[in-house]
C-alpha cells in the first residue's frame, strides 16, 4: 500500500513515545561502543600527541618505542567513553612489507571511525608515506577507492615552520596560538606539495562526499545529489574550486567543504592550532552512526586554545600581546612566580612523540 | 583567535546535525517497517517527516 503524496495516514497508530524510546535506546547502543580511531604515519610524527589535543584524551606519548610494523592498540576510558586508537607504524621503509600487516591495515581503516595519515611539516621526504600509500591501498580499483575516501592527511608539528615567529594571543585565563600571514602561506604550499606528492594520483578514483544544506543542485557532471549528501567524484583541485565558486557563490560553503576532504591539514597538536579545521573533516567523514561516539569526545570550546598557563612554559613562539594582553600575563606572572623566554624556533625543546 | 577558527567550529557543527538527522530518518523509517506500522512506512516522505518531527522535538533534547 502507498500513499498520494496529498493522502493521510492513520496517525492514531503512531506511538511516538515507542519510537521516542527505541531511538534513545539504539543511540545509547552507539555510543557505548568504542570510538575507533586509526593513524597512520612513521614514528615520531606525533601520532599520539595529536589524538590528545583532538579528543582530550591522555595517551601516553613514548619517544622511545621502537621500530615495529605491528599495530598496537591502546584503549582510553573516561567514565561511560571509550576511546579506541589504533597505532599503524609507518611500513614505508620495509621493501618487503607483510601481506598480513598490510591487510590488517587496510582491515582497521575500512573498519575505524576516523583514520588519519600523520606527516612531518618539518620534512620534505615523502618517500617513506608514498611507498606505504601504494602498499596499502593496493591494486584494486575498487578497494583503492574506497581506501582513499576514508583517510584523511595530517601535516603536524606545523609549529615548526615559520617565515616569522608565532604569536600567542591570550585571552582571558586561555591562549591561542597563531601564525603570520607569510607563515601561513608557507603552511599552505607545505601542504599543496604534500598533497601533490601523495594523493593527486588517486583523484580519478576518489568520491568526496558532505551534506546536502540545501543550497540546491549543481548542474556539472562531476556532482550527484540526493536529499541528503552531495557528492564529487574526483579530486576538487583548488583550481577547480575557484573556478566552482566563482560560478556559484551560494554553493562555496558546500564546494569547499568537497575539497577540504582531500586537502592535507597543516595542525599543530602541540600549540592546537587549526584542529578545528581537521575536525571538521573528520566530522564530514565519519558515518551517521560514529557521529554520536564523535561527539562524546570533542569539545569544541577548548579545541584550538591552550590554558596560559601551559602556553608561558612553553619555551619558541614570540609573544604579540596588547595592553590586555600584557596585563593577563602580568597577572599570571605574579601569581605563578614563573619565568621565561622569548625564542624563537624552538625545536630544541621538541620531545618526539 | 587564529584565522577560521569561527567557521570551522560551525562548520562541524552543522555536519554532526545534518548526520543525526539522516540517521534517524533511516533508522526511523527501517523502525516504522520493522515494527508493523506500514502506512507510515510505505508512505510518503510527508506521513515520515510528520512521525520524524513529532519525535524528534523530544529525542534532540536528550541526545
Amino acid at each position: 500500500m502507498t500513499h498520494s503524496p496529498s493522502e493521510e495516514f492513520d496517525k492514531s497508530n503512531i506511538d511516538s513515545e515507542k519510537i521516542k524510546n527505541a531511538y534513545l535506546k539504539r543511540i545509547a547502543s552507539e555510543k557505548s561502543k568504542a570510538l575507533s580511531v586509526s593513524v597512520m604515519g612513521q614514528t615520531g610524527v606525533g601520532k599520539s600527541s595529536l589524538i590528545n589535543a583532538l579528543f582530550g584524551t591522555q595517551l601516553k606519548t613514548d619517544p622511545v618505542r621502537p621500530c615495529t610494523r605491528e599495530v598496537e592498540t591502546v584503549e582510553f576510558f573516561a567514565g561511560e567513553r571509550k576511546l579506541a586508537f589504533h597505532d599503524l607504524p609507518g611500513i614505508g621503509e620495509s621493501p618487503h612489507a607483510d601481506i598480513g600487516y598490510i591487510k590488517e591495515y587496510r582491515r582497521l581503516i575500512v573498519e575505524s571511525d576516523v583514520v588519519l595519515w600523520v606527516l612531518h611539516a618539518d620534512s620534505r621526504s615523502v618517500v617513506s608515506d608514498q611507498a606505504a600509500l601504494v602498499k596499502v591501498l593496493g591494486n584494486s580499483k575498487e578497494a583503492n577507492s574506497k581506501l582513499i575516501s576514508k583517510l584523511t592527511f595530517v601535516l603536524n608539528k606545523v609549529d615548526l615552520i615559520q617565515a616569522s615567529p608565532w604569536t600567542l594571543e591570550p585571552s582571558g585565563k586561555y591562549a591561542y596560538f597563531n601564525c603570520s600571514s607569510d607563515t601561513d602561506k608557507l603552511l599552505a604550499l607545505k601542504a599543496a606539495y604534500f598533497r601533490s606528492q601523495l594523493t593527486d594520483k588517486y583523484a580519478s578514483r576518489t568520491v568526496s562526499s558532505t551534506y546536502n544544506g540545501g543550497e540546491g543542485v549543481l548542474e556539472e557532471p562531476e556532482f550527484t545529489f540526493s536529499q541528503k549528501v552531495v557528492e564529487y567524484h574526483g579530486m576538487l583541485s583548488d583550481k577547480k574550486l575557484l573556478e566552482l565558486v566563482e560560478k556559484y557563490p551560494k554553493h562555496s560553503d558546500l564546494l569547499d567543504r568537497l575539497a577540504d576532504n582531500y586537502r592535507v591539514i597543516p595542525v599543530s597538536a602541540r600549540y592546537k592550532f587549526n584542529l578545528s579545521q581537521l575536525l571538521s573533516v573528520i566530522a564530514n567523514k565519519a558515518s551517521e552512526s560514529a557521529i554520536y561516539r564523535l561527539d562524546d569526545f570533542v569539545d569544541l570550546r577548548e579545541i584550538n586554545r591552550i590554558s596560559l598557563r601551559e602556553a608561558v612554559g612553553f619555551r619558541g613562539p614570540r609573544y604579540k600581546f596588547g595592553f590586555w594582553g600584557f596585563l593577563s600575563i602580568l597577572i599570571h606572572w605574579l601569581k605563578f612566580g614563573r619565568s621565561w623566554k622569548e625564542v624563537s624556533g624552538g625545536k630544541e625543546t621538541y620531545a618526539e612523540r | 583567535m587564529p584565522r577560521d577558527d569561527d567557521k570551522y567550529r560551525r562548520r562541524y557543527e552543522r555536519t554532526s546535525e545534518s548526520k543525526k538527522e539522516k540517521d534517524f530518518y533511516e533508522w526511523l523509517k527501517a523502525f516504522l517497517k520493522e515494527t508493523g506500522i506500514r502506512a507510515a512506512a510505505e508512505g510518503t516522505w510527508k506521513s515520515l517527516k510528520w512521525i520524524a518531527e513529532k519525535v524528534w522535538e523530544v529525542i534532540e533534547d536528550n541526545l
